[in-house]
């Protein structure tokens, strides 16, 4: 049964509250009402936030590229499997696929990862950014790399935490995870 | 397939409502004054019992007005029961305070 039949059968009833209790039948319709938005706002964001966040950083790979330095290839190496992942996890819990748990908690293992790897400043981030403030003419490279380090790091680990919270959510409402027939 | 899980206590009395007399359809508004429960905390829990298929849920009309009616199903009735049972077995080795 879909969530809008359930908020027609609350506000069917909400003619039988009075005062206060109205209000707090209204509070519960809004409630339930958002809970049902939650997976559609969280999945496309982490999909526009994965491919997002490779469209603004496109510019510092290519600095480094055009510098003629290869640590590009192991930042590359690091981030784009996340980055992968990232989406096809946000598209499978949009989807209530069966797969869509197990990809959320890879996509938060990578995640772990490589946000460790990027908040140590540890290889291959640290040759690629050591690269990068060699050869970019960003006069405050030094700090933004360091931005870019620790922002990424705290955007990907928020984006797979909610990624996973509602792919549990949506497990634990369904029980197989398969969007019910009928 | 239904998992089973542990039930919230909310949930639980939830189920206890429903299961107090099941050939009996309840509604979401009796289901909150019987349990005490705000709508946004019955209306989930009703919500996943339907999806976990424990409850059935109709519209029918009373006193000319469409209204959404609840009851247990059999497995629902099974998982009640069960858990009513579990819940009020004695944890071995634990100790009733007195």
């Amino acid at each position: 049964m879909r969530r809008g039949e359930w908020l027609r059968a609350m506000r069917s009833e909400l003619d039988e509250t009075h005062g206060t209790m109205r209000l707090r039948w209204l509070l519960g319709m809004a409630w339930v009402s958002g809970l049902g938005l939650v997976a559609p706002i969280v999945a496309p964001g982490v999909a526009f936030g994965v491919v997002g966040g490779t469209i603004v950083n496109r510019e510092v790979f290519l600095e480094v590229y055009r510098g003629g330095s290869d640590s590009w290839i192991g930042a590359l190496a690091l981030t784009l499997p996340t980055a992968l992942v990232g989406l096809g996890a946000a598209v499978l819990v949009l989807r209530r696929h069966r797969a869509a748990l197990a990809a959320a908690y890879v996509f938060a293992a990578l995640v772990a990862a490589s946000s460790l790897i990027s908040i140590t400043n540890a290889a291959p981030v640290q040759p690629f950014l050591d690269d990068w403030q060699r050869v970019t003419t960003d006069p405050r490279a030094a700090d933004h790399a360091d931005e870019l380090r620790i922002n990424s790091a705290i955007g990907a680990i928020a984006a797979a935490g909610a990624l996973l919270v509602v792919a549990r959510r949506r497990r634990r409402r369904t029980g197989t995870n398969h969007r019910p027939t009928g | 397939m239904t998992r089973t899980r542990a039930h919230s206590r909310q949930t639980h009395a939830v189920l206890d409502e429903l299961l107090a007399d099941p050939a009996v359809e309840r509604y979401g508004f009796d289901l909150a004054r019987a349990t005490g429960l705000a709508s946004g905390t019955l209306y989930p829990i009703l919500m996943r019992l339907e999806e976990r298929g424990l409850l059935t849920a109709r519209w029918e009309l009373a006193q000319g007005r469409p209204r959404h009616v609840y009851r247990l199903t059999a497995e629902g009735l099974a998982v009640a029961q069960e858990r009513r049972v579990t819940r009020s077995t004695p944890i071995p080795g634990k100790r009733a305070l007195a």
